[in-house]
């Protein structure tokens, strides 16, 4: 089983809230691995718009991405890539 | 609680509590029947000339069957010897909905009414004392119950403390039954006379049999038939059995051996065995080819009801509303059945109704019985056959399987006709087969149709019939109540509905008053259905489908489905029971998670105060609650500035949406919602579950 994690941070000033964790959710949910988002050492599923959306994670702020499955790898760097881009998909 | 008059209600009550007495006499019946066919079948009657007499000498064959012959039958007598007092404390249990004091309060309130009558009788110095028979036992019962129902609640003083409450209710019943024996004292004895000439003529009359069996027809839409028939059964006509007891009425007479009992009860055999079965032989082959062979499953079940437990509510009630017509040649050709019954002297008895099992069990006492098979039976059901083949493509009846409109008005447009008709066979064959889980869903759907917990005031029951007191008439939905097996549906002016779902009412009355019990009458109720969760709107405003909401992310399904509110008020409420999953710290958007379904799922809700409302940077919104808040329905979360939100967002139409549909089936917007006002609380949707 492969695992991965990368260290991001949110540069939108609004915050992770709901349009960016509708789209991260989605995106995260194409992969078969387990991604989480962990912020303050609080873990959170993040195929699920309800559970990202109550990281309550501000703009500036780091966020950990991690995966575990065979996939792992893809599904850090598509997610990476979302904050890269502000979520404008 | 006041009453005014005797209601139609209230005499439907009547008639239902004497179908507690009534369910003892069955079981008597039989004892009384194997006891006579023991005593019967070990004797040897010779015939001898003593001494120029004719002597009858009796050799008993078996002692010992005998005498247990001899044991049932005087055992099953026993109940018949009683009636009286048996319905007093049958009517009382009935008609204070099963309250233990009141049968006793009956009993002691019909031994002090019969034995005041008594005494009246010897100082009025009558010629015929009175006897109030089953109406005294009857008028006793009623008393008790009324009694129970005003004054178990009472609480004395505490010197008396131990006669509070349902303790007063027996001393109560003998004062009040010498009241009351005393006033019908004077009254009874000319009412006596004439009951007792009524009873002569028609015990005596041809036409007896015949307004027996028509009479019974013609109340059975109404329900009061089971306030018609005792005086046949239990009072008219006496006789005196070999120990010297008396009995009344044509049922307990026939079971002791009156040879003359009968000829009531003979009158109705030939349209359960014949006529009603004939009848929806000719209502099969008039049924549309394409529903022919549904309908014949509801006919035959229906049909084999009647012949085997003698119950015929579910024929009759197949076409007594959409064809009065046919009523009408119903009651008429049960007059005839009575004629011919008694014409040919006919004798057959019942306990319960004129089936094929009291047929068999009343054996011993009939007479003329082979003229039931070879001729009056076929005859009665010959005509009923040809009045029903040819009258109803006359009038174009809509009997089962001939209204195309059917499954037009059905109220469930995803259910096609074929299963709507199985869910009639499978109500009459009584769902031996369905599941428990398709049976509870039933039971919910049935109570949804019958207008929900809040409508209903009272659920009774009678063996072919639910019978109910509701708020709105209205709400009633016939349709779907017949697509859910029910075969007809009575309303009267004062709010009582009565729907004939067979002889499995009592067990949906049993279903009803748990689904009832466990629905707390909640304003803002969320749960339908096991199946199905309504969502509320958490705000009041003006609908807006999904499509039209003014941002892609939403409007193409993005965050999940739901609807858009365009609000009217600045206040966002709970639409359900739940925790607060998320609270953005500019509060602009909420997510909730309800509490667990029944199958431990939670949903999972979003709700976006406007769009781009992320940018006022949480001005003009104050939250009530936190996140991991537990919440009510109902319960406000956030207050906002609407004028702010217009002015400053891109649109303040709110988003409502489910983030967690991949968990559930579907999400369904009732019929188009109307663009006018939601108000907060309302439904908006379902949620399929599963």
């Amino acid at each position: 089983m492969n695992s991965s994690e990368a260290l991001v941070t949110l540069e939108s000033q609004d915050g992770l809230h709901a349009r960016p964790a509708g789209i991260l959710a989605k995106r995260a949910s194409q992969f078969q691995s387990k991604v989480e988002l962990i912020h303050n050492g609080v873990a959170k599923n993040g195929k699920s718009i309800m559970s990202l959306m109550s990281l309550g994670l501000k703009g500036g702020e780091s966020i950990l991405i991690k995966a575990e499955g065979e996939d792992a790898l893809q599904a850090v760097e598509a997610i990476k890539h979302l904050f890269e881009s502000q979520f404008k998909e | 609680m006041k009453n005014k008059g005797f209601s139609f209600h209230q005499l439907q009550a009547l008639g239902q509590s004497l179908m507690v007495p009534v369910s003892v006499l069955p079981g008597a019946g039989l004892a009384v029947a194997l006891g006579r066919f023991l005593q019967l079948s070990t004797e040897e009657t010779t015939h001898k000339l003593m001494e120029g007499a004719q002597a009858t000498e009796i050799l008993i064959t078996s002692p010992v069957l005998h005498s247990l012959g001899k044991i049932l039958y005087s055992s099953g007598l026993a109940i018949f010897e009683q009636l009286p007092v048996i319905f007093a404390i049958g009517v009382a249990i009935g008609f204070s909905g099963g309250a233990g004091i009141a049968g006793l309060s009956a009993a002691a309130a019909y031994y002090t009414l019969s034995n005041l009558l008594k005494a009246m009788s010897e100082i009025r110095d009558l010629s015929l004392a009175i006897n109030m028979g089953v109406f005294g036992g009857i008028l006793a019962g009623l008393l008790a119950a009324s009694l129970y129902q005003k004054y178990h609640e009472v609480r004395l003083h505490p010197v008396l403390g131990f006669f509070s409450g349902k303790r007063l209710i027996p001393i109560l019943s003998i004062f009040f039954a010498v009241v009351v024996g005393l006033f019908f004292s004077f009254i009874w004895p000319p009412v006596q006379s004439a009951i007792n000439e009524f009873g002569t003529f028609v015990t005596g009359s041809e036409w007896g049999p015949a307004f027996y069996a028509a009479g019974k027809r013609l109340l059975i839409p109404v329900g009061l038939h089971h306030v018609y028939y005792p005086s046949f059964l239990f009072e008219f006509g006496h006789f005196t059995t070999a120990a010297g007891e008396v009995l009344r009425g044509d049922s307990p007479r026939y079971f002791a051996g009156d040879p003359t009992a009968g000829l009531f009860m003979a009158s109705e055999f030939p349209i359960m065995l014949f006529g009603l079965p004939a009848a929806c032989l000719a209502m099969t082959l008039r049924a549309q080819t394409i529903k022919r062979k549904a309908v014949a499953g509801i006919m035959l079940s229906a049909a084999l009801t009647s012949i085997i437990t003698g119950i015929t509510e579910p024929i009759e009630f197949s076409f007594i509303f959409v064809a009065p017509l046919l009523f009408v040649i119903h009651v008429v050709l049960a007059f005839i059945s009575g004629l011919l019954t008694y014409w040919a002297d006919l004798h057959l008895g019942y306990t319960f109704s004129a089936s094929l099992i009291d047929f068999v069990v009343g054996y011993y006492n009939q007479k003329n019985a082979l003229q039931l098979w070879i001729f009056i039976g076929p005859l009665i059901g010959v005509l009923y056959f040809t009045s029903f083949y040819f009258l109803i493509p006359i009038f174009d009846f809509k009997t089962p399987g001939r209204d195309l409109s059917e499954e037009i008005n059905g109220m469930d447009s995803h259910q096609t006709p074929e299963p709507e008709l199985k869910d009639q066979i499978n109500s009459i064959a009584a769902q031996n087969t369905t599941s428990d889980k398709s049976k509870q869903q039933r039971y919910h759907q049935i109570l949804e149709a019958l207008g929900g917990a809040q409508n209903l005031l009272q659920i009774e029951a009678c063996i072919t019939r639910l019978r109910l007191k509701v708020q709105n008439k209205d709400l009633i939905q016939e349709p779907r109540l017949k697509s859910l097996g029910a075969a007809g549906i009575m309303k009267t002016s004062d709010g009582s509905v009565q729907v004939i779902f067979g002889t499995e009412s009592d067990f949906i009355k049993e279903e009803l008053k748990k689904l009832v019990a466990s629905q707390s009458p909640k304003p803002l109720s969320t749960k339908e259905e096991t199946n199905q969760f309504t969502l509320c709107s958490p705000m009041s405003g003006k609908f807006v489908s999904l499509e039209e909401i003014p941002d892609a992310t939403f409007s193409q399904g993005f965050m999940g489905p739901g609807l858009g509110i365009d609000p009217s008020k600045g206040i966002v409420i709970a639409p359900f029971d739940g925790v607060v999953a998320s609270l953005f710290h500019t509060h602009h958007a909420i997510g909730l998670e309800s509490t667990p379904l029944p199958d431990g799922k939670k949903i999972e809700l979003l709700i976006h105060i406007g769009i781009d409302t992320v940018k006022m940077q949480g001005r003009g919104f104050q939250a009530l609650v936190q996140q991991g808040d537990v919440v009510k329905q109902g319960q406000e979360l956030i207050r906002f500035d609407l004028a702010l939100v217009k002015k400053e967002a891109q649109s303040s139409i709110s988003p409502v949406v489910i983030t967690n549909m991949d968990q559930f089936k579907t999400f369904v917007l009732p019929n188009k919602p109307s663009p006018s006002a939601i108000d907060p609380g309302q439904s908006v949707g379902f949620i399929v579950i599963s």
